[in-house]
């Protein structure tokens, strides 16, 4: 089945996108792949921080440099990812630590008895594995918004090379919210296939303790994140942007 | 000038009563334990000692926990409670001094079992820092990304009460998803030609992308183990509610195409009034093919990489990794592709129906 999807996915995206199309598809499954390896490597006893930080850094030089090859906007665009994942790794790490939202909860307790796979004496700090999966998730549209970012900077400048960096950093900021209403949503809406059946499975119960539940609780972390690294990097990667233009005028 | 003044004065003073209103907010949900009816204790002393060997592979801690009652009858009181612990943290606690539990209080009113933590104040921090950055970077546009949200969760909130009336999800849905698309694209990008465009690009878009989605999983119905999706066992419904959320997951990544490549024609034909219907085709196409890998990968992203705990913990229980694959990858990647589909789909479907309509509506 997921062959047949993949196919069809494969003859859509190539009539309509060509040849980037092909690209796009060939790097969707080498993200794929990417997933699946980090989580053999955390498996294995690697520690799963660093395997998410490499993993995020990798993704992000591939996504930037690979497709749109290297110049300011790229660069820019990179730095910025860094700065967001630093800063937001960070708030990660003492909001998971403070509200306790690692572990499987209750909910997985008969799929992980069904599967028999019942052993926590497995070399896994999943601490450190669930700080990681919400580090992860938001590399992919982290790096897609600061990139936007980057690129209407760019296209402000290239209008009028003589704005002073301040203007410059503004009139991107103007641009920066139309990026993040949309991509909110898309995020927002991508999570709820989860919610909605951990909502159905509490139906009835206390709403207020519901709210207060661990897969509630990470879920809801995990989306907050995605939107708050969109949000933060879209002024981070205007002012990146704009100060690497002025100090760095290019050449052509 | 003095006007001025006073403008200035209004705003500071509306800045003011939001900050108040904020802080206040979570220092009421810090002290809300009276609005509950399990009993809360806050941790105020953990004392740890290990019980396994140094040598020993996976360490095991007990924790002897003691704490004071916020609520109920025994308010004030201390209480105690031993809790097992070791260091993987896949199924257990690990609490800390601080740390508020949900328990439940045995005769002498001692806590003889703590059922969770209490998580609130984190949820309602992370949310107002949410809300806060969405509307001082977007203004009005975040504000509007706010109110589309608020929205669609009353909207959410309305099925869930619906289907516990014994309404059927799929058709909740399939009506939600429409009202989904109608009020964030005219909240978001106002009432105009372009807005109309991209409705009715994601509405056909979305029927499309399910009738193929739909089709392809009735053939293959019997190699889905729908029992294993998160949260199925308590659901008489759970297939309804997996083609739901196919439904539903992709729904974002579908508007957020349509309106980017309608707004870009839109400002093409503005540009440039005699465009010819071929070069609107190549430069829209354009913009839209860059859009759709970033997009693929964010759906990607928060589909897949939710799976990682599931897939460690079975691999290192010695699940061979294409079992575990297919039985907690496996309606993730199913997500993600139909999602997918949908997005490469909302490309052509939402050129055509912007030109036909732009055409029709005026421009040349």
């Amino acid at each position: 089945m997921i062959l047949t999807l993949s196919a069809i996915l494969f003859v859509l995206i190539a009539i309509i996108g060509r040849e980037k199309g092909v690209k796009t598809f060939c790097s969707a499954y080498a993200n794929f792949f990417m997933i699946i390896f980090s989580a053999i490597l955390i498996m294995m006893g690697v520690n799963p921080i660093a395997v998410g930080l490499i993993f995020s850094v990798l993704f992000s030089i591939i996504t930037l440099f690979w497709v749109d090859g290297c110049n300011h906007k790229t660069v820019a665009s990179f730095f910025s990812v860094l700065i967001v994942l630093i800063l937001t790794g960070l708030f990660i790490w003492w909001i998971g630590m403070k509200s306790n939202i690692s572990g499987f909860p209750a909910e997985y307790s008969e799929e992980i008895a069904e599967a028999d796979i019942t052993s926590s004496n497995v070399q896994i700090n999943f601490f450190d594995v669930f700080v990681t999966v919400i580090l992860m998730g938001l590399i992919g549209s982290i790096t897609d918004a600061a990139l936007d970012a980057a690129t209407t900077v760019n296209e402000i400048y290239q209008n009028n090379k003589n704005m002073p960096v301040r203007e410059l950093i503004i009139s991107g900021l103007n641009v920066g919210g139309d990026i993040l209403g949309t991509m909110v949503n898309t995020l927002f809406f991508a999570f709820w296939g989860t919610f909605m059946g951990y909502f159905i499975w509490h139906q009835g119960e206390s709403m207020m303790k519901v709210l207060n539940g661990k897969a509630f609780a990470f879920e809801y972390i995990r989306i907050a994140f995605s939107g708050l690294g969109c949000i933060l990097v879209i002024p981070i990667s205007c002012i990146t942007t704009s100060i690497l233009l002025k100090k760095f005028p290019p050449q052509n | 000038m003095k006007m001025e003044l006073q403008v200035d004065k209004v705003k500071v003073i509306v800045y003011a009563l939001i900050l108040i209103f904020f802080v206040g907010f979570l220092i009421f949900i810090r002290n809300d334990c009276f609005l509950y009816q399990e009993t809360i204790v806050r941790v105020t002393d953990v004392k740890e000692t290990r019980i396994s060997n140094e040598q020993d592979l996976g360490q095991e801690f007990t924790q002897e926990i003691t704490g004071v009652i916020l609520n109920g009858e025994y308010k004030g009181k201390i209480a105690t409670y031993t809790n097992a612990r070791d260091d993987s943290g896949a199924f257990d606690m690990n609490i800390k001094a601080g740390d508020e539990l949900f328990v439940s209080l045995d005769k002498t009113h001692n806590i003889s079992g703590v059922s969770d933590f209490k998580r609130d104040f984190y949820i309602a921090l992370i949310s107002e820092i949410l809300i806060l950055s969405l509307v001082i970077l977007g203004r009005k546009k975040g504000l509007r990304t706010l109110i589309t949200l608020l929205l669609n969760v009353l909207i959410f909130y309305v099925i869930l009460f619906l289907r516990g009336k014994g309404v059927s999800v799929l058709l909740l849905y399939s009506i939600a998803s429409i009202l989904f698309i109608v009020l964030t694209l005219l909240i978001i990008s106002g009432r105009n030609l372009k807005t109309v465009c991209a409705i009715l690009s994601s509405i056909l878009s979305l029927i499309i992308t399910m009738v193929i989605a739909f089709s392809v999983l009735k053939i293959y119905k019997q190699s889905i183990c729908f029992e294993l999706m998160p949260f199925a066992i308590r659901m008489p419904d759970y297939q309804d509610v997996f083609y739901a959320g196919i439904l539903i997951g992709g729904l974002g990544a579908i508007m957020e195409i349509a309106i980017a490549v309608s707004s870009a024609i839109q400002e093409l034909m503005t540009k440039k009034p005699d465009i010819t219907v071929k070069e609107l085709r190549t430069s829209g196409g354009n913009i839209a093919t860059d859009m759709m890998g970033a997009l693929i990968n964010v759906l990607l992203f928060t589909f897949m990489v939710g799976t990682i705990p599931m897939l460690t913990l079975a691999m290192a229980n010695g699940l061979p990794i294409g079992l575990a694959l297919s039985y907690f990858s496996k309606l993730e990647i199913i997500r993600s592709l139909v999602g997918a589909i949908g997005i490469v789909l909302t490309v052509p479907i939402t050129l055509y129906v912007t030109i036909f309509i732009q055409k029709k509506g005026g421009y040349k």
